[in-house]
């Protein structure tokens, strides 16, 4: 269960950019399509990296989340 | 790994089968939607092939008289603001779309299959690296990283196929190395290193084959995503380029202006990407049912 938040959560990320040109609404991921268009890779390279970020986070978020979970599951310290 | 031997199952459940004609009508009622998945895909890959045929106008003639015709009449599905007929659009994109998906799983296959099967079987140091770099490569979601890369690529069709191709790769390479790492250390591995046969042939010849199956059932789901990631790229006008009719490109394009008063031209796009789709997910979904017996739910 925990383990398709996480998929799903880098999953949404995805479909945000779509979502987001859709509604017109001015979000992260409608940014990253208009810099594109304007060919400003600085903001791309850095969009793309918050994106990573997020996705990342979540992914360990819910690796932890195992941990509280599972008592059976613990990380080598 | 276990493929269920299927003739022996169908005699134990009593059926009485010959020859493939039976057996095929026999799997299609044991598995109803993968069957009616198989009918989609088979539809949408004959659309494809047979597209010149099928179509009854060329996708890009216009015609200013017929400029947002109503589905019905000569234009079947009606016609967009060019005048071009929808119907034929929608059968030549079929053709994109098959090309696409197609060329972009197999090309991420291909690459996912000799990164994963080098990096399971020699393991060490090129393992950890391709490990990686495929983790690197997996921190961005599917459609984010298919953008990037159509973005530094620029827009063509076998940009797209190669820019859908790349995010594809770490799963494969991830699925391939999992089984390789258990079928490693299989007797049969170590008999035929003991007849004496070279790493590379053992690899090749008798580990990949055995990986097939977790492939077959991942390369069906792939279709579906690449797919769907090549009508979001060319919806956001990154994908495909304008002479090519794309099924993404023609929502994108009469999404904004004419949803409300030709609203057939953003139904009928839409109808064929998410069939396409749910055609490919659920044969997948059959596949790994018959394939893969441990995944079963």
């Amino acid at each position: 269960m925990v383990t398709i938040i996480g998929i799903e959560a880098a999953f949404l990320v995805g479909g945000l950019i779509v979502t987001e040109t859709v509604f017109n609404i001015p979000g992260v991921a409608r940014f990253l399509v208009e810099a594109i268009r304007w060919r400003d890779y600085p903001i791309v390279q850095n969009l793309v990296m918050l994106i990573a970020f997020v996705v990342v986070t979540v992914n360990f978020l819910v690796d932890m989340a195992y941990m509280v979970l599972d008592p059976r599951i613990k990380y080598a310290d | 790994m276990a493929i269920i031997d299927h003739e022996a199952e169908l005699h134990r459940a009593g059926a009485n089968i010959t020859g493939w004609r039976s057996q095929l009508v026999f799997t299609a009622r044991r598995y109803p939607l993968g069957a009616i998945g198989a009918v989609i895909v088979l539809t949408f890959v004959f659309t494809a092939v047979f597209a010149n045929f099928i179509a009854p106008f060329d996708p890009t003639s216009t015609d200013a008289k017929a400029s947002l015709a109503r589905p019905g009449g000569t234009f079947w599905l009606g016609a967009d603001f060019m005048g071009r007929d929808m119907f034929s659009r929608i059968v030549y994109g079929a053709r994109i779309s098959l090309a696409v998906g197609l060329g972009a799983t197999l090309m991420g296959g291909i690459l996912g299959v000799s990164i994963g099967l080098m990096s399971g079987y020699l393991g060490g140091g090129f393992d950890l690296l391709m490990q990686r770099l495929m983790d690197i490569m997996q921190s961005l979601p599917l459609l984010v990283m298919a953008l990037v890369m159509a973005a530094a690529l620029g827009p063509s069709l076998e940009n797209t196929i190669i820019a859908i191709a790349i995010p594809l790769v770490p799963s494969v390479a991830r699925v391939v190395r999992s089984s390789t790492l258990s079928l490693r250390e299989q007797p049969f591995v170590e008999a035929a290193r003991a007849v004496g046969m070279g790493e590379l042939r053992i690899a090749v010849r008798h580990v990949l084959p055995n990986t097939l199956a977790p492939l077959i059932v991942l390369g069906t789901a792939q279709l579906g995503s690449a797919i769907l990631v090549e009508a979001s790229l060319s919806f956001l006008g990154l994908g495909i380029p304008e002479p090519y009719p794309s099924w993404g490109r023609m929502l994108s394009e009469s999404a904004a202006e004419y949803v409300r008063t030709a609203p057939w031209l953003v139904i009928f796009p839409g109808v064929a990407i998410s069939m396409t789709v749910f055609g490919t997910n659920l044969l997948g979904d059959a596949l790994r049912d018959i394939l893969d017996p441990r995944q079963r739910s």
